[in-house]
């Protein structure tokens, strides 16, 4: 198991490598200069002399070498130290401060009502094959997995304003200075969010149930008289949580990349919604950040899921 | 006055529960809390204010202050602000006088109260209001804070009626080369200081400044020479020449001043007032919380200088950026108004919204105040041949334009607006060749003969292979596919649509990387001046291609001077027909509006000509 963590922490170094490079090459592969655009305003007609360009181009560093830039940028990331955000000239990290615990609020909440709603659905979808329940689960399910995020979002807020007269209150409320009001801004995104992860884990998790269910042990069970409750919670769903729980883990990397047209529907303050406003204003510092904040994430979470799976299961740590 | 979201508790915890994510965690629930209603309170008795203008005379400079250098002539007249004809208006020897030259006063049957809720569509992008060059990202969030000169008179529909907004009265001399404004002794920074004519100079040199960025604040430098204070409390501004236009400009919400003590004269140590820690300003109100991309949250400036304003306890601007979503909250009465005229809606949305919310709020389709067209590469074949250029010129069919992107709202492209002092009105244009159609709503038959035959002298009798750059904003893409296929169907110009990002589309205009482009161009003062230099001279915001005829530049500098009325509205005429008639950069399709909304409960509101006056709201007030 030893050599199996130290393999994969191997990896893990000149992947966050790779991907600065990536992130640092394709930041510049875009047209755009930052001087440019902020120079010209949001409507581009705003009216600058050449020597302006010249003059905000030095102080943003962009006039240098792309190689000094990146490894400037490299080594300023390994102190700590973010920068400036190109356009607004403040600190990176307290944006990045203000805004991931919502993302990582929206997130959680997302996968958490997927797997609330999709593991009872994909266990009923199992037990009561080729049922009318069944197929209502699996239109669902399919339903999920077929329709676009943002068009469910927009369904949603249309639904709530035509039916209701109601939408979730403007701004943003704290999590712990006023939970009820936090809720009810996030529930909406959320649902609009995690409705994908919802209908996969489902079709995952009946997958899985309908294999245990052919499994000898299963039968076993009946055989010894047990309750079909026991049979499934005990025995069923304890073995076919595994892919589901794999499947849940590769999904947050999903979410995340979800919430940057998720947070700009329904107006939810986030790392998303700052990743899609800096890519229009072309705040490369900004971009940078944030995405190899998000890779950092993601490739945590793959390490931390690479390593649970290789635990429980023995299979994989030693092949 | 930042960001109040974090707490060190908050992402330590979050990050925690987000590392224990595997287990899948679970969800709760809690309580609605609701939005409060403003309440409205019975105005006091009238506080008018007692600052009424010196309309007589200029006043002579005081100790310490620069000797103006006397000008020729200079009988003095006041400045006309509520005269009925925007001829009048606009022109340099208005002489009307009274105190409706003063600032705004306090209406006794004005309501207080109220922390009213408005949309704006764009997050704050910097705090600089010299260097800002939108209405969205730095214009709207400064102005509540700020002061200008001048302003234009929210109270009436009048929509280019001048007032002061600092300035108490101002006295134009009789060649209409010097203004001079007499500022209120009573107006004081928010941090207490007193704000006088030394602010005044300093910020107006500020906008002159031509080593730092002046998007729009900078727009006011041809006109002036100089700027001297003639005492404590007035100040004098010398033109380079007569101008209305001078004062058009000095109105819009971009010219805003600035506290000398605080920003500090030396460029190279002056504070970075694009940051949100350096605003301060002499407005009706404060920003007391901004939550980025959320809201910004003012509060009434409890000794304004303006006895009485603001009426409003306080606004709430919610930036909200999303089509559906701007809909839905406007909607469901989230929010109560527009900050300023643009709300993000398209025509059509503006129209669902005026279904939805009749007897209940009003939507304006307010403009004309940009104009959408074709950009024409002049230094590019086959459109170098003026030929071709007065081809696409003619067989554009700006009535489909209309009707496709403004649901028939829009005006019809001519080149220069229709319906203002200065130009032909639509019917005008809707007989010119190129402009016209038949009664059956078709492209005019001539029209297209003559583009064709146009089109066979250059060469092109076929057409050709071409490209539409268009940017990915404002349906331009959707814009350039029809003028491909106009062109197609009547020249035989196959043109390739190549939408694009953007920053990315700026880049390769600059860069010469274009033949056709769709795009638009936002007007921040309805007057010959800004419509011809920002749409038409070699330097022009969209003129990429540097296309300046010398007949163009001839009758431009010929406007610019002239100070009688009639006489350069015929130039200005002159310059529409050329444009019409002869050559052109760009085919403009149409002369859009922009869609804000107001409802019903806000009182004393009336809709802005530009898309930069109005913002203050210190003349708004709410009642149920």
């Amino acid at each position: 198991m030893n050599s199996y963590v130290v393999k994969r922490l191997a990896l893990f170094i000149p992947t966050l490598l790779l991907v600065t490079i990536i992130v640092f090459s394709l930041m510049r592969l875009i047209p755009g200069d930052p001087a440019y655009l902020r120079l010209i305003g949001a409507d581009g007609d705003a009216e600058f002399t050449p020597e302006q360009l010249l003059a905000l181009q030095e102080q943003l560093g962009t006039d240098k070498p792309l190689v000094q830039q990146y490894v400037f940028w490299v080594w300023d990331m390994l102190r700590g130290d973010m920068g400036l955000s190109m356009i607004h000239d403040t600190p990176i990290i307290n944006d990045l401060k203000d805004r991931l615990p919502i993302t990582i609020e929206l997130t959680i909440l997302s996968l958490a009502l997927a797997t609330v709603v999709a593991v009872p659905l994909g266990i009923i979808s199992a037990v009561m094959q080729d049922s009318p329940a069944d197929y209502v689960a699996r239109l669902v399910a399919i339903a999920g997995v077929a329709m676009p995020n943002f068009w469910l979002a927009i369904l949603i807020i249309i639904v709530l304003v035509n039916a209701f007269g109601w939408l979730p209150p403007l701004g943003y409320e704290d999590l712990w200075e006023n939970p009820g009001k936090n809720l009810l801004q996030l529930i909406f995104p959320a649902i609009a969010l995690g409705f994908y992860n919802m209908a996969l884990i489902a079709r995952v998790t009946r997958s899985a149930m309908l294999e245990v269910f052919r499994e000898d042990y299963i039968r076993t069970a009946r055989s010894k008289g047990l309750t079909e409750r026991v049979i499934i919670v005990r025995h069923a769903l304890k073995n076919a949580s595994l892919p589901v729980l794999t499947i849940s883990g590769w999904q947050i990397g999903r979410l995340l990349a979800g919430t940057v047209v998720i947070e700009k529907i329904f107006l939810v303050p986030g790392v998303g919604r700052l990743l899609i406003d800096s890519i229009f204003a072309r705040d490369f510092t900004m971009i940078q950040a944030i995405v190899m904040m998000v890779a950092t994430m993601v490739l945590l979470l793959n390490l931390v899921v690479d390593l649970m799976y290789g635990w429980l299961d023995p299979r994989i740590r030693f092949a | 006055m930042t960001s109040q979201f974090w707490k060190p508790g908050t992402s330590l915890l979050a990050l925690l529960v987000f590392a224990l994510l595997l287990a899948v965690a679970c969800g709760s629930s809690e309580t609605v809390d609701d939005g409060d209603a403003p309440a409205a309170t019975e105005a006091p008795a009238a506080a008018a204010t007692t600052d009424e203008d010196d309309d007589d005379e200029t006043s002579t400079g005081a100790a310490n202050t620069p000797t103006p250098e006397p000008e020729p002539a200079s009988t003095v007249i006041a400045m006309a602000t509520a005269a009925p004809d925007p001829t009048a208006t606009l022109a340099p020897q208005v002489a009307a006088s009274g105190p409706e030259a003063a600032q705004a006063r306090s209406i006794p049957e004005a309501k207080y109260g109220g922390a009213v809720d408005m949309h704006v569509a764009g997050n704050v992008a910097h705090w600089n209001i010299m260097e800002c060059g939108s209405g969205g990202t730095c214009m709207s969030p400064t102005s509540p804070f700020s002061n200008g000169i001048v302003h234009y008179n929210g109270e009436t529909p009048e929509q280019l009626d001048i007032r002061g907004d600092l300035a108490t009265g101002w006295t134009v001399s009789e060649a209409g080369t010097r203004y001079v404004f007499a500022l209120p002794e009573n107006a004081r920074w928010h941090d207490g200081e007193p704000l006088d004519s030394a602010d005044v100079v300093f910020s107006i040199n500020e906008m002159l400044r031509s080593d730092a960025p002046r998007p729009r604040s900078g727009q006011i430098r041809p006109y002036v020479k100089e700027v001297i204070a003639l005492g404590d409390y007035e100040v004098q501004v010398d033109l380079n020449f007569a101008s209305s236009a001078f004062l058009a400009f000095l109105a819009t919400d971009f010219m805003k001043i600035w506290p000398m003590h605080h920003v500090g004269t030396d460029p190279d140590t002056q504070k970075n007032m694009r940051l949100e820690e350096n605003i301060l300003g002499s407005g009706p109100f404060k920003m007391v919380e901004h939550q980025k991309d959320v809201a910004y949250r003012w509060e009434k400036n409890e000794d304004y200088f303006k006895d009485g304003l603001p009426y409003l306890d306080g606004m709430n601007y919610y930036i909200i950026n999303d089509s559906q979503s701007i809909l839905g909250a406007y909607k469901a009465e989230q929010v109560l108004m527009t900050v300023y005229l643009n709300s993000n809606l398209n025509v059509r949305e503006g129209q669902e919204l005026q279904d939805d919310r009749e007897g209940k709020g009003r939507v304006f389709f307010a403009g004309p105040t940009l104009w959408h067209g074709m950009l024409i590469n002049t230094e590019a074949e086959p459109f170098n041949d003026v030929r071709v250029r007065r081809a696409l010129n003619l067989i554009l069919h700006r009535q489909a334009f209309n009707e496709i992107f403004g649901a028939g709202e829009y005006l019809i492209g001519s080149p220069l607006p229709p319906d203002q002092w200065f130009g032909r009105t639509s019917e005008e244009w809707e007989a010119w060749p190129g402009l016209r159609q038949t009664d059956g709503g078709d492209k005019h038959p001539d029209d297209i003969a003559e583009a064709q035959r146009l089109m066979a002298d250059a060469g092109y009798p076929d057409g050709f292979e071409t490209s539409i750059l268009a940017a990915n904003f404002l349906s331009f893409p959707d814009m350039a596919q029809v003028a491909a296929n106009q062109m197609e169907r009547w020249l035989g110009i196959k043109a390739t649509v190549q939408p694009e990002e953007p920053a990315a589309g700026y880049v390769r205009y600059e860069a010469g990387d274009w033949k056709l482009g769709f795009h638009g161009n936002g007007i921040l003062v309805m007057d010959p001046d800004q419509l011809v230099a920002g749409s038409y001279l070699g330097k022009a915001t969209r003129n990429y291609s540097g296309w300046e005829p010398e007949k163009v530049r001839e009758l431009y500098e010929s406007q610019l001077i002239e100070t009688d009325t009639e006489k350069r509205r015929e130039l200005v005429l002159e310059l529409g027909d050329y444009m019409a008639n002869e050559d052109t950069h760009v085919v403009i399709t149409t002369w859009a509006m922009l869609v804000p909304y107001v409802d019903n409960r806000i009182k004393n509101y009336n809709v802005a000509s530009g898309f930069a006056n109005h913002t203050n709201k210190e003349h708004l007030w709410y009642e149920e």
